[in-house]
């Protein structure tokens, strides 16, 4: 069940309805959304339910036993056990066929064919996302940061809750499972905010991200034949395209559980206005980049330690960021490159520059953010080039498409000149209006004058409605 | 609670009532919706020939020119319409007006594909009789791809300009042909009639009210022409006997055009194509008989 379809709006309202129904009875609220997720990810496959009700069965019964065992050693044997056996079916589901694979070319080149087996499954949705969940929340008790949650229901709401099943934000059991715990009020600001944000993010994810999804496409699957200023504009495309899918998918998440009452942890906060890769990666993905932080570079020593330590972990938590959004060596490429963009930044300790927003009460950056911000935009650019590409060979060739072709400019991949200009309006439009909010929680910041506002969402759902593109997956459904 | 509920409803509302100025408006001003909505309501119509068919057909054939000729005729076509689609307006003209049409002729198109398309045209679901309404019924959904016609209304002139006169659109805009004609032309593919299963309804459905069928392949840009001759030809199939089948897409027959002239985009044929086209069918095709 997507986001953006027909079933999702008839679900929304009636799991609304019942859960606020319910709302003297925590129990029964709690057991309504472990329903209702269930049958919301039993939409996509319901082979998989088993595979999602063991992990949570997994790491609910390893948390109570690492708290309950005596000594360090037991604690570890079933941390090391559940960890184990997360990562063993995200490996099996994810990885498996790209580690057999990379094997077999590499016995390829000293000569020797082989010929592995390799599995013909699907990946199961959300297994990424929710296999993080689990984590977070076995490494939290192992340290001892929260104590487990005794209650099964309530534990089975913090991995599965439906707005975050399938492509996050990834939650922490500190910040989203005292909120499960505890009752929940109605709370009319909140449910507008929500509406508010979903209707942002349907409209970046419908309108802006599926209208550019085409020349993207089209541009990326025909690079051969394009050159110059339309490969460039392909990657500019496809840089928009996915911002606003996954940001957009986050928006609708956000919206869609403040109905319920509940907060979710920010996943974006307008990256493309970064003015260095530091600050891009603090507004990037932020639920994933800080689980990694937490999880990973802290453990390993962080920006502790002599330069080589710190350039390993850097080049470390990359590199493993972006094994994780798939197993290809394009990910691992695109990681390397942004480590790369990293890494000078932390050696002058300049990765804590800009913390602010940035032209706080101004209409308009001056010239040094302005360069600023075009250049991490530029490289970011680039190594979304990595991202896209279908093999490292491809993404070489496109590279080298940019610079062998006349600069000038063909709109050669546009068959519909109307559209692709409206296309380029409404990303003109979206860019502003991100600007202009930038200080707010997401893109769509209003003011008091209620039949403006009224007016600006029944614009929004006209352009939802009557312009919304082919391409109808979110991107992050595959990691 | 309450207010977040009246809200909502009071939002929904909205949304429908602009749904509804969408569809009046899309009633009012989209070429096909307009069409459309003529046929449904053309009185008594006397007309003795009945074009159907897809864009091609509701470009290229001139009724005015026919009606003038004596042969008084109505053009169905509409733009991007199946067979199946073809099938249901013929069957609703019959039910719904007293004076049967003497002759039939479905315009159709090999290179566009027009006989792999399936389902009715929505426009034609939409409003015909007995159809059951539901949520993704509503018209910013159902017509969304109307939109960016209507656009390209409000910017390109050639667009306002064009008119529909007994059904026909007329567009006076040239685009040139830049095509060139394939160093083999293939033959005319008669085996596509042979074994489209709406266009054998069709032609059932000619007999059983003594209509003359006659399939007509248009004409299209050079890069599409085969090598065969016009015809007549005929089908094997029982539910073809007494259809005639004509290829107006052969590469003799596309001399008549002018590349600069003729032509409003691809294969689709201008007021002035149309009209040399439609006097080339009231000598070929007999109409007058």
């Amino acid at each position: 069940m997507l986001f953006n379809s027909l079933a999702f709006g008839i679900f929304l309202p009636i799991v609304f309805a019942m859960y606020w129904m319910l709302q003297k009875n925590l129990r029964w609220q709690n057991l309504l959304l472990l329903g209702a997720s269930f049958y919301f990810y039993a939409c996509w496959d319901y082979r998989f339910l088993f595979l999602l009700a063991f992990s949570i069965f997994l790491d609910y019964f390893s948390a109570i036993m690492i708290h309950t065992a005596e000594g360090r050693g037991k604690q570890k044997f079933w941390l090391v056990l559940s960890i184990g056996i997360n990562l063993g079916f995200l490996a099996v589901f994810k990885y498996y066929n790209f580690f057999v694979d990379s094997f077999a070319e590499f016995l390829g080149w000293f000569g020797l064919k082989t010929n592995f087996w390799t599995l013909k499954v699907i990946l199961p949705v959300g297994i990424s996302f929710y296999t993080f969940h689990g984590l977070s929340y076995i490494i939290d008790v192992y340290k001892k940061r929260i104590t487990p949650e005794r209650n099964f229901v309530n534990y089975a709401v913090f991995v599965s809750y439906f707005p975050l099943l399938v492509a996050g934000p990834i939650e922490r059991a500190t910040h989203l499972l005292p909120q499960i715990q505890q009752p929940r009020k109605f709370d009319l600001t909140k449910a507008s905010e929500g509406m508010r944000r979903m209707l942002w993010g349907l409209f970046k994810k419908i309108v802006i991200a599926d209208n550019c999804a085409e020349y993207a496409n089209t541009i990326f699957n025909h690079s051969a034949d394009y050159s110059g200023i339309t490969l460039v504009a392909g990657a500019l495309f496809f840089t928009i395209q996915i911002y606003c899918d996954f940001s957009g998918y986050s928006d609708i998440a956000l919206g869609a559980s403040r109905l319920f009452g509940i907060d979710l942890l920010q996943n974006f906060a307008f990256p493309y206005f970064s003015r260095d890769i530091a600050e891009f990666w603090r507004r990037w993905h932020i639920s994933l980049s800080s689980w990694f932080r937490d999880y990973l570079y802290i453990p390993l020593g962080g920006s502790k330690g002599g330069v080589s330590s710190r350039i390993r972990n850097t080049f470390i938590i990359f590199l493993v960021s972006g094994f994780w959004h798939g197993a290809n060596w394009t990910f691992l490429a695109w990681g390397f490159l942004n480590a790369l963009y990293f890494t000078p930044l932390l050696l002058l300790g300049k990765n804590r520059n800009n913390m602010d927003i940035v032209a706080k009460g101004r209409l308009l950056p001056g010239l040094r953010d302005t360069a600023s911000i075009l250049l991490t935009f530029a490289l970011t650019v680039f190594a979304w080039i990595f991202f896209r590409a279908d093999s490292i060979t491809h993404a070489f060739q496109y590279i080298g498409g940019i610079f062998s072709g006349a600069p000038s400019v063909s709109l050669g991949f546009v068959s519909d000149s109307i559209h692709f200009y409206l296309t380029v309006f409404f990303v003109l439009f979206f860019l502003a209006t991100e600007w202009y909010s930038r200080d707010h929680h997401f893109g769509l910041k209003l003011g008091t004058v209620r039949w403006f506002n009224w007016l600006v969402y029944l614009l929004l759902v006209v352009a939802i409605l009557l312009f919304g593109g082919a391409e109808n997956e979110f991107i992050y459904f595959q990691f | 609670m309450k207010i977040f509920i009246r809200r909502a409803i009071v939002f929904g509302v909205l949304v429908l009532l602009l749904n509804a100025a969408y569809l009046l408006f899309m009633m009012r001003y989209d070429w096909n919706f307009a069409k459309r909505m003529e046929s449904l309501r053309l009185g008594s119509p006397q007309n003795e020939l009945l074009v159907l068919g897809n864009s091609l057909a509701m470009d290229g054939i001139d009724t005015d020119l026919l009606t003038r000729e004596g042969v008084s005729s109505y053009n169905m076509a509409l733009g991007g319409a199946s067979l199946q689609t073809s099938y249901v307006q013929l069957e609703e003209y019959l039910n719904r007006y007293d004076k049967k049409p003497r002759i039939v002729l479905l315009g159709l198109s090999q290179h566009i594909g027009s006989f792999e398309r399936s389902g009715i045209n929505p426009i034609v679901e939409y409003t015909m009789e007995g159809y059951s309404y539901g949520i993704k019924d509503l018209p910013m959904i159902r017509f969304r791809w109307l939109f960016l016609e209507a656009l390209k209304k409000v910017v390109s002139k050639s667009h306002r300009e064009a008119v529909i006169v007994r059904g026909q659109l007329k567009f006076r805009k040239q685009v040139r042909d830049k095509t060139e004609l394939p160093a083999v032309l293939p033959e005319f593919n008669l085996k596509m009639y042979q074994e489209a299963e709406w266009l054998s309804k069709i032609a059932l459905l000619c007999k059983s009210h003594q209509i003359r069928l006659l399939l007509i392949e248009m004409p299209g840009f050079k890069s599409f022409r085969n090598q065969s001759a016009t015809g007549p030809y005929t089908l094997s199939a029982p539910a073809f006997s007494g259809v005639e089948v004509y290829n107006f897409n052969s590469a003799d027959f596309g001399k008549l055009f002018v590349d600069r002239e003729d032509w409003i985009g691809k294969s689709h044929l201008n007021e002035n194509g149309a009209q040399k086209f439609t006097v080339e069918l009231l000598k070929t095709l007999a109409l007058k008989q």
